[in-house]
């Protein structure tokens, strides 16, 4: 092929996953369109059926034209079309959201989608109390797929090819395989999320029950708050969140979902499969439990000195609670904003930053730095120190457990330094720019750290009226911190080759 | 990348680790618990 067929061809095989990936979303659209017939709310079944139109017009479409590309994807087409099949799907997913008229703008619908597919759970939704309750399905059902991936969804059940299909799903930010073909491990992650969904959502639902919802609105909620929970997502249907509820049960329910839904699939799978010692010997639950309860020592010592929450049980609902939200990166909260500027000391909102940097599990539905980066970093920090301390004729060799016993090697320590060196410069990015828009430094860094780590908690930035510019940023981070910087490099990477030829 | 081929696969074992797993998380929060008493000013 000459060298401009080879960029058509290359540009159609991209086209063709992408769609296929849209169909998936504008599909997706029929379980609002069910809720919404349920309680009659008729605006919102025609809101969702222009959505579903649209989507399937742009998927089928690019399908269509694009039906006759090779499938077979080299790493950096995968990467791309994984990440632009993002971006696409955000301004589809986006039109319900704005027809519903809850958004100010299709800017303040887009940033919800991603906020809700990166399940970060930062919201721009105004007068969410009132919200159709078919919109608030779509909600959380975003984030719930969003959590696994839409690429895994997929794979699952819509791409059949495996060619490219493994270079798709590592772009979408998950490079492990629990089973040696992508397409049953993809299958085998819904099936960990199904099973939990039922699983998780009846005791949600019956905590719900026990502070007296009526039986429809404690399913759809104990739904929606699994939902939000599992995918580390934070959103809840809602305004005042987990605090709607006042109740110790419902928090501590959606607490154990939110810290399991923080683990690595791998673990998952290897702890439902036989291999239970993996649930204390992983590498990553080592470092989690570890950097959980210093970031925590942080909160309690902080906020001890104020005397607001004045004995251990609050300082858990309050304390604890806003920081496992944080560092398993959900975003769940039994405090208003704003009190996490007025209340908090800076040591405790320390704490929170630091937690919400290094977020949950890798390969999970969790974002920011990763359990298992801190850990190999951490290692390599110890090693180092070992070959300091030893004499220069000793060998050292470290090893780390994540499934199995690794040798730890350079490439690893490179990897895991290179995403928190790239994670760190995003924040500070963001930091910087929500600083120059007049935000305390404090508050810039605590609500940035959120959008990067895609963690859905909130100092007060996030608001309707925050400048447009914040939004774009915030909706890039999210992404970008999501898809673990690679595939988005890839795009940049692809239009510079473009552009200049190889 | 790290393959695994575990030989055990059946709804008990699934039942099992989803136990193990909220066994763990609730160690996690009795840790936390130890925490928030050890802070509180006496």
């Amino acid at each position: 092929m000459t060298g401009s067929r080879k960029r058509v061809a290359a540009l159609a095989t991209i086209g063709y996953y992408i769609g296929r990936v849209i169909t998936g979303v504008g599909l997706l659209m029929l379980v609002p369109i069910t809720v919404a017939l349920l309680y009659q709310e008729w605006n919102t079944v025609v809101d969702f059926l222009v959505g579903l139109a649209a989507a399937l017009i742009v998927g089928y479409g690019l399908v269509h034209v694009c039906y006759r590309a090779p499938r077979k994807l080299a790493w950096v087409h995968g990467m791309v079309a994984a990440s632009v099949s993002w971006l696409v799907a955000m301004a589809v997913a986006a039109l319900p959201y704005w027809l519903s008229g809850h958004w100010g703008s299709y800017l303040d619908s887009m940033f919800d989608i991603m906020s809700g597919f990166t399940t970060t759970g930062l919201v721009l939704v105004q007068d969410l109390d009132h919200l159709a309750n078919g919109l608030n399905m779509w909600r959380h059902l975003l984030t719930y797929v969003g959590g696994q991936g839409m690429v895994v969804l997929a794979l699952s059940f819509l791409i059949r090819e495996m060619a490219g299909a493994y270079t798709i799903y590592v772009g979408e930010g998950k490079d492990e395989r629990l089973l040696p073909n992508v397409r049953h491990t993809a299958q085998a992650i819904w099936l960990v999320s199904i099973v939990y969904l039922v699983v998780g959502t009846f005791f949600q639902m019956l905590a719900g029950l026990w502070i007296g919802q009526h039986l429809d609105r404690a399913f759809f909620h104990g739904m929606w708050v699994f939902m939000g929970a599992w995918s580390t997502g934070g959103f809840a249907p809602q305004s005042s969140n987990i605090q709607y509820y006042h109740s110790l049960l419902y928090e501590l329910v959606g607490a154990v979902i939110m810290i399991i839904g923080s683990f690595n699939f791998a673990l998952h799978w290897a702890v439902w499969t036989g291999n239970r010692k993996e649930i204390y010997r992983n590498i990553e639950v080592v470092s989690f439990f570890v950097t959980a309860t210093l970031t925590f020592a942080m909160v309690a010592l902080g906020m001890s000195k104020t005397g607001l929450y004045s004995t251990p049980l609050i300082m858990l609902r309050k304390g604890w609670y806003q920081l496992i939200s944080g560092h398993t990166t959900t975003g769940f909260s039994t405090i208003f904003a704003r009190q996490f500027a007025k209340d908090w000391t800076p040591l405790a909102l320390a704490g929170m930053i630091m937690a919400q940097l290094i977020g949950g599990s890798a390969c999970s539905t969790a974002g920011g730095y990763k359990g298992l980066r801190v850990g190999i970093v951490f290692k390599a920090l110890m090693d180092e120190i070992k070959k300091i301390v030893s004499p220069s004729s000793a060998v050292i060799v470290t090893k780390f457990h994540h499934v199995k016993d690794v040798v730890l090697e350079d490439r690893h320590v490179r990897s895991a330094a290179l995403i928190i060196i790239l994670y760190t410069v995003a924040w500070l990015g963001g930091t910087l720019v929500a600083t120059y828009y007049g935000y305390p430094f404090l508050d810039a860094a605590f609500e940035t750290a959120s959008a990067n780590g895609n963690v859905g908690l909130s100092i007060g930035i996030t608001a309707p009226t925050m400048p447009n510019l914040l939004k774009v940023v915030y909706i890039m981070i999210m992404w970008a911190g999501r898809l673990e910087f690679m595939s988005v490099f890839a795009i940049i990477g692809f239009l510079v080759w473009e552009v200049r030829g190889r | 990348m790290r393959e695994q081929l575990n030989p055990v696969r059946s709804w008990a074992g699934y039942v099992l680790g989803m136990v193990i797993e909220a066994a763990y998380v609730t160690v996690m929060i009795a840790v936390a618990a130890l925490v928030a008493w050890a802070v509180m000013p006496r």
